[in-house]
């Protein structure tokens, strides 16, 4: 996260608003690109080839990108966290040399594990048709290629060619599968996804090999950050879990809609909550623009002083800064998305006359606003801590969420339809009530935190275990 | 067979009748204070040993030398290794607070006043003490915090921290382990090693020896100067302030305070030389229980190169590791002011080169500079006896000595010495004041860092053939009557015999 300050300050600096309306757009692409990138072609694609595709092509298309979606998120974020972690101290120790071997290795990690159970799952479990399956299975490919890729960006400052990219690729993609969906139904439809996708990932290849022209090789100590950060790989896993869990439950609610495929999914919940996704993106990316910016410089401003051997007096009060920056940042979140999510709310029944939904998911959609809401507070919290590195406490927000997720959506699945979208709200608002307890606490205590509790000044003491030392002798 | 060896003395550890506590030697580094060790073991053979062995946690140490077989037990203490310990406990705030006015002595006053007060406390919960309390606490943090307040308010922070840091770990990690069971202790330094020895007293109560090479305070308190931590560029500056000053000041009050300590548990303070009593006496050393053992030399071994070979040319030989406290630059610049007036004049520099890179390096860019490379040569780490026939002259220029076993090696064989006034030079080549008949002198004492007196001393035994002969024969019978293996080991038979009867 703290290689894309620099540039989007300098977009900033141009002290228009056009430069800061494209620094923004640029953050929100970093941000949430794969996301909108879904949402947006799905929304069009069915818009549009609502009228001319049979009903159940248009589901077996959704249905395929929903599992594709989700699944390829929770299999890749291992790899994905630990490559982030791993480039990131690389660009520390200034040696990008070893940028496109880390791509390489990272994509083969993850596609080696979760490219076969994708295979395995679409060949044997659904009842697709053989093209379908293959389409499918590319689809699951292309997006785990398309998660892992994106880290790279935030190490590069060619923000404008990403931003390019995600636009020219949702086009390629949602006229593509417009066009293809007449003729050739679901398996059209995927296809042209599939080359829309295709073109972001060999976009995306492009931009970081051109950033990085170094020879392949095999990255120094890559695999052995998966033993040595197992903790931040595992919180991958139950955060993007985390947040998917309560609609792989709900696909085993009794409104569930059972595919053509054998596939379950519930459109209902689903569409409600994607929807109600949405409403979060543009505070999401002026707040990472926030964080990026102004605490980032606050933040280093500490480190600073450290170095230069202030006193405790000084770095006390840098820590105080930090402190209220957060408490800003916070609270500027708080008073935009929330009146943002309110109006949201409120306006609900316009949205939905416009957008043609089920007056059904209403209430699904107000509850995803606000869990929404509670889910971002939630994610910032965890970017402020992972910029203090304290995997501990990541990872147990990280599990509090998936459990908490978990636990109130299967009770909220079993008290009915009136009670759907309660469990998400309610986990996100006692996630974030849990950790915002615990970034206090720990905020409050930083340089305890820093100079104890974190790896970073803790003494480079490397002692011998008592096995090696008798294996000496 | 040394595996086999080894575990027969693991399972046999706490009958051994001394236990011997080194201090970044024996026997995982080579040097002199090792070779010591390794010798004491095997002559007195009919005791048994235990070894506690401290050493800086960084590297997986092997051993240096073949463990005699009358050592019975060996535990090596990392420094600043602490065990985890509990997390939390009732009492993690007493406990802190209990360590606290002692580790402010420590940095700043008088430590070993507090010592018992610390040592019972470790003692009484030692089960649940380690780095999670210790070092990891927030309590632990807080200590540090109002340490710095009350020692240091507007000091560098990040420095203060790692100071009482690695010094406060130090000494956990010396009070927190068991020590192994012996009838006698007997510490080959101050320090560490002498804190651990003050420990054994009072745990054990059993007879305490020290055996002090050289001066540890003496020791650190050059390391201190020459290293970098302390001496940033810009504590050179105008605004001259208490800072860095203190800082240097923590650590050599806690190598003071070590150093009381152990002389205060000692029974026996035993040094190498008469001139390191005063240093130990302005540190706390009770003069009754002082006495001198020089180390000796095997006699015999090298008086057979008495025969210098005929027709070389002058040669002068500085025998030693190439490192700056040797000042290999001094003697260099020395041969350059000899060759002026003894043109055929030649130098060996014979030690090992690896142990400073940088600073060989740099020596070797001083010889070419001087355009002395036909004259001046590097031998590396090679046999002293080869070359001792070739040798007229032996030349040392250190900066800070013991007692160096090469004056009485080239010594026995007839070759006189110039040597700087440090540790046991002088009394090495002028004799003790209380030789009885007096022998002579051996050479040549010289001030520090002058390689003009250093020329003119090496000019003058040179081409003064009198002189010379007088020199060396002096040298030689000195060795011979004082500084004799067997002297040295009869006296610490005897040193045990008291203790532990026969």
């Amino acid at each position: 996260m703290a290689g894309i300050g620099f540039v989007l300050r300098k977009l900033a600096s141009r002290d228009d608003y056009l430069g800061i309306t494209r620094a923004f757009i640029h953050a929100s692409v970093v941000s949430s690109g794969p996301w909108i990138m879904t949402v947006i072609s799905l929304g069009l694609i069915y818009f549009f080839t609502e009228k001319i595709v049979v009903f159940e092509q248009a589901i077996t298309f959704r249905t395929i990108m929903i599992y594709n979606f989700s699944f390829s998120l929770v299999l890749a974020s291992p790899v994905y966290m630990i490559t982030t972690r791993y480039v990131s101290d690389q660009i520390y120790l200034k040696d990008v040399h070893t940028i496109p071997g880390v791509m390489i290795c990272s994509l083969a990690t993850a596609l080696l594990y979760s490219l076969p159970l994708a295979g395995i799952f679409y060949f044997t479990k659904s009842s697709l048709p053989l093209f379908l399956s293959i389409q499918a299975v590319l689809n699951y490919l292309l997006l785990s290629i398309l998660w892992i890729s994106m880290l790279f960006f935030s190490a590069i400052k060619n923000y404008q060619s990403l931003t390019l990219a995600f636009f020219l690729g949702i086009l390629i993609a949602t006229l593509a599968s417009i066009f293809l969906a007449f003729p050739f139904g679901a398996s059209g439809m995927l296809f042209g996804f599939n080359v829309g996708c295709a073109f972001i990932v060999f976009a995306l290849f492009g931009v970081i090999l051109a950033e990085y022209p170094y020879r392949f090789r095999i990255p120094p100590n890559f695999f052995s950050y998966f033993r040595r950060f197992k903790d931040l790989a595992i919180a991958g896993i139950f955060y993007n879990g985390g947040i998917w869990i309560d609609k792989w439950l709900m696909w085993f609610a009794p409104n569930a809609d059972i595919s053509p495929l054998g596939l379950p999914t519930n459109t209902t919940y689903d569409t409600a909550m994607f929807v109600a996704f949405l409403t979060i993106i543009p505070v999401m990316a002026l707040f990472i623009f926030s964080i990026e910016t102004n605490f980032f410089e606050t933040y280093l401003s500490y480190f600073h002083s450290l170095q230069q051997n202030a006193s405790y007096r000084l770095l006390e009060e840098k820590e105080k800064k930090i402190f209220n920056k957060i408490l800003e940042n916070g609270r500027n979140f708080i008073i935009l998305q929330g009146s943002l999510s309110l109006t949201f709310i409120l306006i609900a029944p316009s949205i939905f006359e416009l957008l043609s939904m089920s007056y059904l998911q209403l209430g699904i959609f107000r509850l995803g606003v606000l869990g929404a809401f509670f889910n971002m507070l939630v994610l910032f919290i965890l970017v402020f801590l992972s910029y203090f590195d304290s995997r501990e406490n990541y990872l147990r927000i990280s599990f509090i969420l998936f459990a908490s997720n978990f636990i109130f959506t299967w009770i909220s699945r079993d008290l009915g339809f009136v009670f759907y979208g309660y469990g998400y709200f309610f986990a996100m608002a006692c996630t974030f009530l849990i950790s915002a307890f615990i970034l206090i606490n720990y905020t409050n205590s930083l340089s305890f935190q820093i100079f104890i509790t974190n790896n970073v000044y803790r003494l480079p003491v490397r002692v011998p275990t008592k096995k090696t030392l008798k294996k000496l002798k | 067979m040394r595996a086999v060896m080894g575990k027969q003395k693991m399972n046999n550890p706490h009958e051994a009748d001394i236990c011997l506590i080194a201090e970044g030697s024996y026997p995982y580094i080579e040097g002199g204070v090792s070779t010591w060790t390794h010798d004491l073991i095997k002559e007195q053979k009919e005791r048994s040993f235990t070894i506690v062995s401290l050493m800086p946690p960084t590297e997986v140490p092997k051993y240096r030398y073949t463990l005699p077989d009358n050592v019975v037990g060996i535990k090596t203490l990392f420094l600043q290794h602490l065990p985890k310990g509990k997390r939390a406990f009732g009492k993690n705030k007493y406990l802190i607070e209990m360590i606290e006015e002692p580790l402010n002595q420590y940095l700043t006053g008088d430590f070993y006043k507090e010592f018992d007060r610390v040592h019972d406390v470790f003692a009484a919960y030692r089960h649940v003490l380690g780095r999670h309390i210790l070092v990891e606490s927030k309590e632990a943090w807080n200590m540090i915090v109002r340490l710095y307040k009350a020692i240091q308010p507007d000091g560098p922070f990040l420095d203060f921290f790692w100071s009482v840091m690695v010094m406060s770990r130090a000494i956990y990690s010396i009070l927190l382990p068991s020590l192994p069971r012996a009838r006698l202790y007997h510490s080959l330094s101050t320090g560490y090693s002498g804190m651990l020895l003050a420990r054994a007293k009072k745990e054990m109560q059993a007879p305490c020896l020290l055996t002090e090479h050289g001066l540890y305070t003496t020791e650190r308190r050059i390391e201190i100067a020459v290293s970098d931590w302390f001496g940033h560029p810009e504590s050179l500056n105008l605004s001259f302030d208490y800072r860095k000053h203190t800082l240097r000041d923590f650590w050599l009050n806690a190598f003071v305070n070590a150093a009381r300590l152990c002389y205060q548990a000692a029974d026996e303070i035993i040094t190498l030389f008469e001139g390191n009593k005063e240093a130990q006496i302005r540190h706390g050393a009770d003069p009754r229980k002082m006495q001198v053992i020089p180390n000796g030399i095997d006699f015999e071994k090298y008086v057979q190169f008495t025969k210098k070979e005929e027709g070389h040319p002058p040669t002068v030989a500085l025998i030693g590791r190439i490192v700056p406290i040797k000042d290999i630059k001094t003697f260099i610049r020395s041969v350059v002011l000899l060759k002026k007036r003894l043109p055929n004049v030649r130098a060996f520099i014979i030690g090992p080169t690896d142990e400073q890179p940088e600073y060989y390096e740099e020596c070797r860019t001083l010889v070419e500079h001087l355009k002395l490379e036909e004259d001046c040569f590097f031998l590396g780490k090679v046999s002293l006896t080869q070359y001792l026939p070739n040798i007229d002259l032996n030349i040392l220029t250190s900066l800070s000595e013991s007692q160096p076993l090469v004056i009485l090696e080239a010594g026995a064989a007839g070759v006189p010495a110039v040597t700087t006034k440090v540790g046991s030079c002088p009394e090495l080549i002028e004799g003790r004041q209380d030789e009885m008949p007096p022998l002579g002198r051996g050479g040549i004492v010289v001030p520090l860092s002058n390689p003009r007196s250093v020329a003119d001393a090496a000019f003058r035994l040179l081409t003064n053939p009198n002189l010379y002969a007088a020199c060396s024969h002096s040298l030689k019978s000195r060795v011979e009557t004082y500084y004799r293996k067997e002297l040295q080991h009869n006296a610490y038979r005897n040193l045990y015999t008291k203790y532990l009867g026969d």
